[in-house]
């Protein structure tokens, strides 16, 4: 009946949980998350949600079996730990930053990459802009886990915000260059067809300003398929509403605004949905 | 909760914690409500000791104290077609095993008593194989667990249905046509609640349809279950009308006895849906959104944007906007054919302007 054989290790690829571990709990009950199994996310493990801390232990925990793109939350947590940052309205890493183990977890979290590949799939937080090729996405993801894997990372997480440069360009250095790949990795949803990144608008497509599309409306030049999180107004995002030579999943479907945790098994392209199990505050 | 615990007073007779609440123990999945078996006792004792009988003809009472169900250990036999012709013997000889034989799945024919697991037909090991295979051949004496089979498929998706089940399931076609439609329904909605809804229809379509289902686009069915996520059970079911033909859906909803608002909606979504996302012509995305029931009252309209929106993957905000200044367009004109002629021209200007503006 299903396509997946039964002692074969599946990779189910989750979508952003931010704190909401009761429903990342839920969900693997749900699909029969085996022991052997491997358990990827798009990023985002933390911020919004109750349960930040428990959320990065219990990742960590999985060992060798899980891993993550890192998301602008993600990021924020590191930039709050090493760069000085301070707590933003509606943040909800209090809990996370108090811990004893913060060190630990913010090191592990430190050590996540940008993308992460198998033969047929790409996994990123925010998309993958049309304007580049694999070999880019390759360089520009390794280029940033070195800057925030490096002894200069704290230099990093300060600067590290900004909304400019907002389009790519091959001839940026510095930390310009190093913004403009975060913005496209972890930031992007809307862009003009010159690549133009438009970051004021997190809503659904219909509201979109005139002119911007998401950066999956555009022919990919990838030769797989991308996971994608970050754009929980979409509400998940399937193949047949991209661009037609542009195969993307969208999985994140809002859990931490009360609506559900996703998962995409890539072995048999196969969806898992379960409703958040976390209490809204009022 | 502690899943071990009984009722403070009981009759005489031992209490087993039985089927769904054992399988989801051991799965790790939450425990929404337990069942437990009483064996050795009888209905008079269970009254006695102030059990209230559920049925008629079955021994299955509720604990007053726990509002949790309590059966007497039976057996059964097939008497007639459909799914409620069977004798049923309850006897406090009748032993916990007999009991657990009559069920339909091994994963679901296991009992606790207290920590310890009583598993005489291999749920343990079936569970851990994530195989979904029946207990006996009896199995096929009711019919119903066709759809409860494919309701588990979807319920729990790392489950394969065992291929000896699936051969008896398809053996049972002659039977299937006698079940109630509302039985067949109450298995599809649960699927749709389900982490995997997909998988109900896959099983239906393995079975040529199974009878209730064969009038569907199946295989269109199962292509927009496995690409979308659904807000909840609600639009899951509409949604059904998204991927198949209007009198197909009408059709079908109607002999399950779907609930009325659900069969409406997912006819609508058959015949209207796309016209609410991509009508080109301002009088055609009028008549749809009259037919979905723009102009009167009553929840329609928003299941079918809601359904419509996870189908389509696309947010109707805006065309729920415009919905919501048609309704508030009044017109000068005198009561008569006059004014519905000028109300539908006002509502089509309106349209229009807004078609230039989103389409
Ligand atoms: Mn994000």
């Amino acid at each position: 009946m299903t396509r997946r054989a039964n002692e074969a290790v599946a990779t189910y690829v989750v979508g952003d949980i931010q704190g909401c571990l009761a429903s990342l709990r839920a969900l693997l009950a749900a699909v029969g998350f085996g022991a052997a199994d491997r358990l990827w996310c798009v990023g985002d493990l933390v911020n919004r949600g109750p349960d930040s801390l428990g959320t990065l232990r219990f990742a960590r925990d999985l060992g060798e079996r899980f891993a993550t793109t890192l998301g602008n939350h993600d990021l924020h947590f590191l930039a709050m730990v090493h760069g000085g940052h301070p707590h933003r309205p509606g943040d909800t890493l209090e809990a996370l930053l108090d811990a004893p183990d913060r060190d630990e977890l913010a090191g592990w979290l430190r050590g996540q990459p940008f993308l992460l590949e198998t033969e047929d799939w790409l996994v990123v937080h925010a998309g993958v802009p049309h304007v580049w090729n694999l070999a880019a996405v390759r360089a520009r993801a390794a280029e940033l886990q070195t800057a925030v894997r490096g002894a200069e990372h704290p230099a990093f997480f300060k600067a590290m915000y900004g909304n400019e440069p907002a389009q790519w360009d091959d001839a940026l250095t510095g930390m310009a260059r190093l913004r403009a790949i975060t913005n496209h990795l972890t930031r992007m949803r809307l862009l003009d067809v010159a690549g133009v990144m438009e970051f004021s608008h997190k809503g659904a497509l219909a509201e979109a300003p005139a002119g911007y599309k998401p950066w999956f409306a555009y022919p990919s030049r990838l030769p797989g398929k991308v996971v994608f999180g970050h754009w929980a107004a979409l509400f998940g995002v399937a193949p047949d509403q991209c661009h037609p030579r542009t195969r993307a999943w969208g999985v994140d479907t809002g859990c931490v605004w009360g609506r559900r945790l996703t998962a995409l098994r890539l072995d048999d392209e196969r969806l898992f949905s379960v409703p958040a199990m976390e209490r809204r505050a009022a | 909760m502690n899943a071990s615990t009984p009722p403070a007073r009981r009759p005489s007779g031992k209490t087993y914690l039985v089927g769904g609440a054992v399988r989801d123990g051991l799965l790790g999945l939450p425990v929404r409500e337990r069942d437990w078996v009483v064996v050795g006792a009888t209905a008079a004792e269970m009254l006695a000791h102030g059990y209230k009988q559920v049925g008629r003809d079955f021994p299955v009472f509720l604990d007053p104290r726990s509002g949790e169900q309590h059966a007497l250990a039976r057996t059964e036999r097939k008497t007639g077609p459909g799914h409620a012709d069977f004798t049923c013997h309850a006897a406090p000889s009748v032993t916990l095993e007999e009991d657990l034989l009559r069920r339909d799945l091994t994963i679901n024919a296991m009992a606790k008593d207290g920590d310890r697991l009583i598993d005489p037909h291999g749920g343990k090991a079936d569970l851990d194989a994530r195989l979904l295979r029946h207990v006996s051949p009896a199995f096929a004496e009711d019919p119903l667990r066709v759809f409860r089979v494919a309701r588990f498929a979807a319920q729990l998706p790392s489950f394969r249905i065992a291929d000896e089940t699936l051969a008896l399931m398809a053996s049972m076609r002659p039977e299937l046509a006698a079940l109630s439609g509302e039985r067949v329904w109450a298995e599809l909605a649960k699927a749709a609640a389900g982490p995997a809804p997909a998988r109900f229809f896959e099983t239906a379509s393995a079975l040529n349809g199974a009878v209730w289902f064969e009038q569907l686009n199946l295989d269109a069915t199962v292509a927009l279950f496995r690409r979308r996520a659904f807000r909840n059970q609600a639009t899951a079911l509409v949604a059904i009308g998204w991927a198949n033909q209007r009198d197909a859906i009408a059709s079908t909803l109607s002999r399950l006895k779907a609930p009325r608002l659900t069969a409406r909606a997912a006819t609508a979504l058959a015949g209207h849906g796309p016209a609410l996302v991509e009508a080109e012509t301002a009088p055609a995305l009028l008549e749809a959104l009259a037919a979905i029931g723009v102009f009167r009252p009553g929840p329609l309209p928003e299941l079918v944007f809601a359904a419509v929106e996870d189908c389509a993957g696309e947010s109707l905000q805006p065309l729920r906007d415009l919905a919501q200044a048609l309704r508030r367009i009044r017109v000068d004109a005198t009561p008569g054919p006059a004014y519905g002629v000028a109300l539908r021209d006002a509502r089509l200007a309106r349209i229009a302007s807004w078609q230039k503006a989103h389409r």
